[in-house]
């Protein structure tokens, strides 16, 4: 049988627009994740790092990986900072557990940053649509909004998706968000409030946009053979798996599925030898709402175009029969691009090991977290399971 | 021996100020010009145009791959030129008796004499000069009489003037006074392109001079298409040229050096996409704040922009940006053309690509 990986401890900082230099935020990550760990850990027990970062406003862009090994104090093992724009912590979440499945190591640090607010606004803009495909897409006037507000566009035409299901989405996420401390926009909106809210790319509005954060999150890994020296409740992560697609929309196949996240999915699944309805809770990429209706398409837990009918029978709250992002996703908890992913496995740590406070999942045994790279050039689905 | 002038094409700019037409703020010499050649019957009247002379404010650079945006490679084209040296070596080419090809000569209208020179440049007529007979004048879009008619009969004896006269003089004839032509208000090209090892060298003009386009944020900040890069596929970006793979038949776009389908490079043959009735299939109307910052000053001056993903062909999408209609008048469904149109300025340079104006009507159709 194949040897599993294991989350044995995981940190998060408050995702938003904040103080903390780059450095400042991954030692804070890092440290929650050490000091999280039962029974202790010995930094240079760890055998490798990997880190998640798109190197957003130009901070450091080349061998970021090392400062992950300072700040975590693992200086002389091998790091490697791994990139696929909005999904580079899930594919670092990736190379972490392969490294551990195929045993050659015992015990890893994935880690993610990002640091987006302190560029002035037009550095932004400019790094906005960097991970775009950039000689087609963003010569024709597009950052992400843009390509999401495509994909929507096409979406309401095939399935007719009404808007009320975006805001829907942003409504859910925001509540959710309201119990996570550790969330970007700590504030309840409403249905109206989202549907008068400003257009940005058309169908889509402010509040159908995660905001532009700043924040880190960390995961220990280990063999879920050694994981017991760290952890009597380690939580298992029972598949992974990952895809990819063209990089520019007009490539693709099609405008309104990503074939990245199906693949993904289907090979999660099948390493997991779990079904669909044993999870319990997901964690999807909502970077605009459209999103996950897309993520709840594609992942198989709605027909094509049967996703906004899901959102809007409430299904997908807190309470409801199969939460979706209960800690506010990305549209309201935040969205520092490299640490995403990470942040997403962190909240299935907790979550499963039933210490997510008043955002508590009952009874959650499974989880899915799903992490998408741009506007779906690269996806990973990662499953996990109480140990 | 005598030549003609056998075809004469131009394009009006799309845009309208005080009942003034004025170019679109993508449009310019280069974009007008380009669409004006576009409609000229290639060859001219049985004779291979093998040359063309751009005239207008022309980025030399770019007047240097003007060939690929008419979609003849092989072409020679002559930079830009004052009108003095222009006529020139117009005059030297008509005389020369081993010339055996025609001449193209692209100008604004404001060239002809005794036109006061507009403060933008209004339109851009194509000329191509063949061997033949006689004066004449032929096109769809050009009247052989009338005002416009007149005007370029007017320069064609100027041009046949200074041709004699310099028969005449042993000495090069001093440039005629006041007739250097400004357009575009003033606005000078000055960039220089060397090639340096094999690559090119850029030097960003020293006065990248008007208005805001002066702007000194517009350089690169570390993710951005070089201008190589972004010439490599200037054909696609101008016309819409796709590949064909011989061997597997597929179709892709923008052209690739090998075929995504079956990998072979060998059998690779440029298609050139019609750029006419491309269906919509996805929309959204970008708004201020939401846009690269290459584009800001557009942002910042006509606000919202439409983008659209149009198929150019049953394997083929395209994503454009609207111009000339308001933002959100294409819906999924319409049809759009895709037209030659500058961009944005970066690092003293335009980039040009296609944009998509609603699809003109079909003849035949009624409204």
């Amino acid at each position: 049988m194949r040897r599993r990986a294991a989350v044995v401890g995981a940190g998060h900082t408050r995702f938003g627009a904040l103080n903390e230099s780059p450095r400042e935020l991954l030692r804070a990550a890092v440290d929650q994740a050490y000091g999280s760990v039962d029974k202790g850990l010995t930094p240079l027990d760890i055998g490798e790092g990997f880190l998640g970062t798109l190197g957003f406003s130009g901070w450091q862009l080349g061998n970021a990986s090392a400062v992950l090994a300072e700040e975590a104090r693992i200086t002389g093992a091998p790091v490697t900072r791994v990139e696929n724009a909005c999904a580079s912590a899930g594919f670092a979440l990736r190379s972490g557990i392969l490294a551990i499945e195929s045993g050659a190591r015992d015990l890893i640090l994935v880690a993610g940053v990002e640091k987006m607010t302190d560029a002035p606004s037009r550095r932004r803009r400019y790094w906005l649509g960097v991970s775009g495909d950039t000689e087609w897409e963003r010569m024709a006037g597009l950052t992400f909004a843009g390509v999401y507000g495509l994909m929507a566009s096409a979406h309401m035409r095939e399935h007719g998706t009404p808007v009320e299901a975006l805001a829907e989405v942003a409504v859910k996420n925001h509540a959710n968000a309201l119990k996570n401390p550790n969330a970007h926009l700590r504030k309840a909106i409403s249905r109206e409030e989202v549907l008068a809210s400003p257009l940005v790319a058309d169908p889509l509005r402010l509040f159908d946009c995660c905001p532009v954060s700043d924040g880190a999150a960390a995961l220990l890994l280990a063999g879920e053979d050694v994981a017991h020296r760290f952890t009597d409740t380690p939580v298992l992560i029972a598949g992974a798996g990952a895809g990819s697609d063209a990089l520019a929309l007009q490539d693709r196949r099609s405008m309104t599925r990503l074939a990245a996240t199906r693949r993904a999915a289907d090979e999660a699944f099948q390493r997991a030898g779990v079904e669909r309805s044993d999870v319990d809770f997901l964690e999807v990429h909502d970077c605009f709402t459209i999103a996950e209706l897309l993520a709840l398409e594609d992942l198989g837990f709605a027909a094509p175009g049967g996703a906004a009918a899901l959102e809007l029978s409430g299904a997908t709250r807190l309470g409801g029969e199969r939460p979706v992002n209960p800690d506010g996703g990305l549209k309201a908890k935040g969205h520092p691009i490299g640490a995403t992913g990470a942040s997403q496995a962190y909240e299935a740590f907790v979550q499963l090991r039933g210490s997510a406070g008043d955002r508590q999942v009952r009874g959650a045994e499974t989880a899915l977290a799903h992490n998408v790279g741009g506007s779906g050039a690269s996806a990973t689905v990662t499953l996990f399971s109480v140990g | 021996m005598s030549r003609s002038i056998v075809a004469g094409s131009r394009v009006e700019p799309s845009g309208e100020l005080g009942g003034v037409p004025v170019p679109g703020p993508d449009e310019d010499a280069f974009t007008l010009s380009v669409a004006a050649i576009d409609r000229l019957p290639w060859p001219v009247a049985g004779f291979p145009v093998r040359q063309v002379q751009p005239f207008g404010p022309f980025p030399p650079a770019l007047a240097g791959d003007l060939g690929e945006a008419l979609g003849r490679p092989g072409i020679d084209v002559r930079p830009a030129r004052p009108l003095p040296e222009l006529g020139a070596g117009l005059i030297s080419l008509l005389d020369d008796p081993t010339e055996e090809g025609g001449v193209a000569l692209v100008l604004p209208t404001s060239v002809p004499q005794g036109a006061p020179v507009p403060p933008r440049i209004s339109e851009a007529i194509a000329l191509g000069f063949a061997r033949g007979p006689g004066v004449r004048l032929r096109g769809s879009s050009l009247p052989a009489g009338g005002a416009d008619g007149a005007r370029i009969d007017d320069l064609v004896q100027e041009l046949r003037g200074h041709s004699s006269a310099r028969r005449a003089a042993s000495d090069p004839r001093p440039a005629p006074a006041g007739r250097d032509v400004e357009v575009d208000g003033g606005m000078a090209w000055s960039e220089t392109r060397t090639p340096v090892g094999g690559r090119f060298q850029w030097e960003s003009p020293a006065a990248y001079s008007q208005g805001s386009s002066a702007d000194p944020w517009l350089v690169s900040e570390g993710a951005y298409l070089p201008w190589p890069t972004y010439l490599a596929h200037r054909s696609g970006r101008w016309r819409l040229a796709a590949a064909e793979c011989g061997a597997c038949g597929a179709r892709f776009f923008p052209w690739r050096g090998s075929c995504p389908n079956c990998g072979r490079s060998d059998r690779l043959e440029r298609r050139e996409l019609s750029r006419s009735g491309l269906e919509v299939e996805a929309t959204t109307v970008v708004h201020p704040g939401a846009q690269p910052s290459e584009f800001d000053l557009q942002a910042g001056s006509s606000g919202s922009y439409e983008v659209v993903v149009a198929r150019a062909d049953p394997h083929i999408r395209v994503t454009l940006q609207l111009t000339g209609a308001s933002p959100g008048s294409v819906r999924i469904g319409d049809r759009v053309d895709a037209v030659l149109r500058r961009l944005f300025p970066l690092e003293g340079a335009w980039r040009y690509g296609l944009k998509a104006i609603p699809a003109a009507p079909m003849a035949g159709t009624t409204a």
